[in-house]
């Protein structure tokens, strides 16, 4: 595949089993939808860069995964401090049915930190898994092989994609065009950068289809693998320590 | 007191994640020039010229066009100065017939009725495109889609082309087919910068080469000069031109009158003759 988003690195992350890899993401999604309190929104969030850290991701990367991240927990920290209807006990600031109070500030970090928390639990399984790993887990986890290859090769898409449009946006610029402040102007203003992003997309979507018939795939005949899967004693306890943070979430939620 | 078109003042830039791509490079773009860059796969041409228009900032150094800080406008702002022609044409068609497409540069640069009907015309003919311009482009071959890309920047009317690896998967014929349209354009007194692998081409059409590596502009001069350092080419990660190797060969062997800045085959024979002392009557 052209671009993607896998590190490769002979590290302990990256040697656990894709179905691990899975469960774990599942775990900590879970974890992420489950917390209900800031401070342990921030624990998980600090878990999920401290794992690709000592799994030998580089610290720029995980940078890189803030760019587009930040402007959305932005957005969401702002709208979310202002609640409607005015639940708030203690009132910082009101302005009729508007309200900005500590009840509703201490959620929206929560729901910021939240898909933060989810965007990371998502990195950290595509940085430390190759394609191929992720097709043959997918599919032992009993997905049909050509959904589980859709799948992987449109998740392994989205950075091409990204270079592609900031390559589009470089000559359309250049040819002059400017795209306005104005919101509602913007949209039409990229008209020259979505088309051709949308005809390459199907310009792609043609070639690999191409080259996947002519590899044989689809080819009537029962699908071999070339990869084993094969659960190790660090699977066993990288689960069960995922466990043990749902449980401990759990726990705390007094459930 | 006049401006060069665009000036590099030891710039330096680096992508987020990674070491830097570009190492105090300095270098003037003058009005008229035809400038060869020359250089490996990763060796910071690309991210160079994207400085010329401020595609890319620098992280440390200036860019100026034409005297202002490329920092100071946005990049659309100096459409009507500078064009750049992406590798893939695929990157600018958007429009539906290949009419609207090369009228699209202009018309933003505020150009219309009967001067915006001159340039589009000029460019189709320019590229034989004269046939195809109420076709939509995005449905045609690739080698047209290319001439498309070329003739929507060429209706910029720029002072300064630049064209990255434009030739690159076309065959010999076609790419000096293609360069022949840019050589009309810089007869006129456009600047070129044209992005290549290929020595030829670069000693053809080019009279200035810049050579980069690793970041770094490693020769700067006259092409005959700069290709005629088959030392530093190679240390560069290319290949001398058949004729300088063979010229430095023969130096080797004990020739010592024979020249090493020879792009030409023509020019080989004339140099070869003069330093082997006979001249064409010989012996
Ligand atoms: N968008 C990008 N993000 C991160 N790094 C990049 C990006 N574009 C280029 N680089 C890196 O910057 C360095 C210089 O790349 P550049 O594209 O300028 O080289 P080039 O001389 O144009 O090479 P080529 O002949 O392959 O086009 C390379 O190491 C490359 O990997
Ligand atoms: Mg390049």
């Amino acid at each position: 595949m052209m671009l993607d988003l896998y590190i490769r690195r002979d590290a302990w992350y990256h040697r656990l089993d894709p179905r691990t890899k899975f469960g774990l993401t599942v775990l900590f999604a879970a974890a992420a939808a489950l917390i209900g309190h800031p401070l342990w929104m921030f624990a998980l969030l600090a878990l999920l860069h401290i794992l690709p850290l000592s799994s030998r991701v580089p610290p720029a990367r995980l940078l890189s995964a803030w760019r587009p991240l930040w402007p959305i927990t932005v957005i969401i920290l702002v709208l979310g401090s202002f609640t409607w209807g005015a639940g708030d006990a203690a009132v910082w600031w009101r302005w009729g049915q508007v309200s900005v109070g500590p009840a509703s500030v201490l959620q929206a970090v929560t729901m910021a930190l939240r898909v933060d928390a989810l965007a990371f639990a998502f990195s950290l399984l595509l940085w430390t898994t190759e394609q191929g790993e992720l097709v043959a887990g997918l599919t032992r986890l009993g997905l049909p092989h050509a959904a589980s290859l859709t799948l992987a090769m449109s998740m392994q898409f989205v950075p091409t994609f990204g270079r592609i449009f900031s390559e589009i946006m470089e000559a359309q610029e250049s040819r002059g065009l400017v795209i306005p402040r104005n919101p509602l102007r913007a949209a039409r203003a990229y008209l020259p950068v979505l088309i051709p992003l949308i005809i390459t997309a199907l310009r792609t979507v043609d070639h690999l289809a191409m080259a996947l018939a002519a590899r044989g795939y689809g080819a009537a005949g029962r699908r071999t693998s070339r990869r084993q899967l094969r659960m190790r004693w660090m699977d066993g306890l990288a689960l069960a320590g995922g466990a043990a943070l749902l449980m401990a979430v759990l726990l705390s939620r007094g459930l | 007191m006049t401006f060069p078109l665009v000036s590099v003042e030891e710039v330096w830039f680096r992508y987020d994640d990674g070491p830097p791509a570009l190492r105090g490079v300095s270098l003037e773009i003058r009005r008229g020039e035809w400038v060869a860059i020359l250089g490996c796969n990763g060796s910071g041409k690309s991210t160079l010229v994207k400085h010329f228009n401020g595609l890319l900032k620098p992280w440390r150094g200036r860019v100026l066009v034409e005297g202002v800080d490329t920092r100071r406008r946005q990049v659309g702002e100096w459409a009507r100065l500078i064009a750049y022609l992406p590798q893939h044409p695929d990157r600018i068609i958007f429009s539906a017939s290949v009419r609207e497409e090369v009228a699209f540069a202009p018309r933003l640069q505020g150009v219309s009725g009967v001067e915006l009907e001159r340039r589009v015309d000029t460019a189709l003919e320019a590229l034989g495109l004269q046939d195809s311009a109420e076709l939509p482009p995005a449905a045609l071959g690739h080698g047209l889609r290319r001439k498309v890309a070329l003739a929507a920047v060429l209706a910029q009317e720029p002072a300064l082309l630049i064209l990255d690896e434009p030739t690159n998967g076309l065959d010999a014929g076609s790419a000096r087919d293609f360069l022949e349209v840019v050589a009309q354009r810089h007869r006129q007194g456009t600047a070129v910068v044209l992005i290549t692998h290929d020595l030829e081409l670069a000693a053809q059409y080019a009279g200035r080469a810049v050579l980069m590596q690793a970041g770094e502009v490693v020769a700067d001069g006259p092409t005959r000069t700069v290709l005629g350092e088959a030392a530093l080419l190679r240390k560069a990660g290319l290949e001398s031109l058949p004729v300088t190797e063979t010229a430095h060969a023969l130096r080797e062997a004990g020739l010592a009158g024979m020249r090493t800045d020879l792009l030409l085959p023509e020019e080989f024979a004339e140099a070869y003759l003069a330093a082997a002392g006979g001249g064409r009557d010989g012996r």
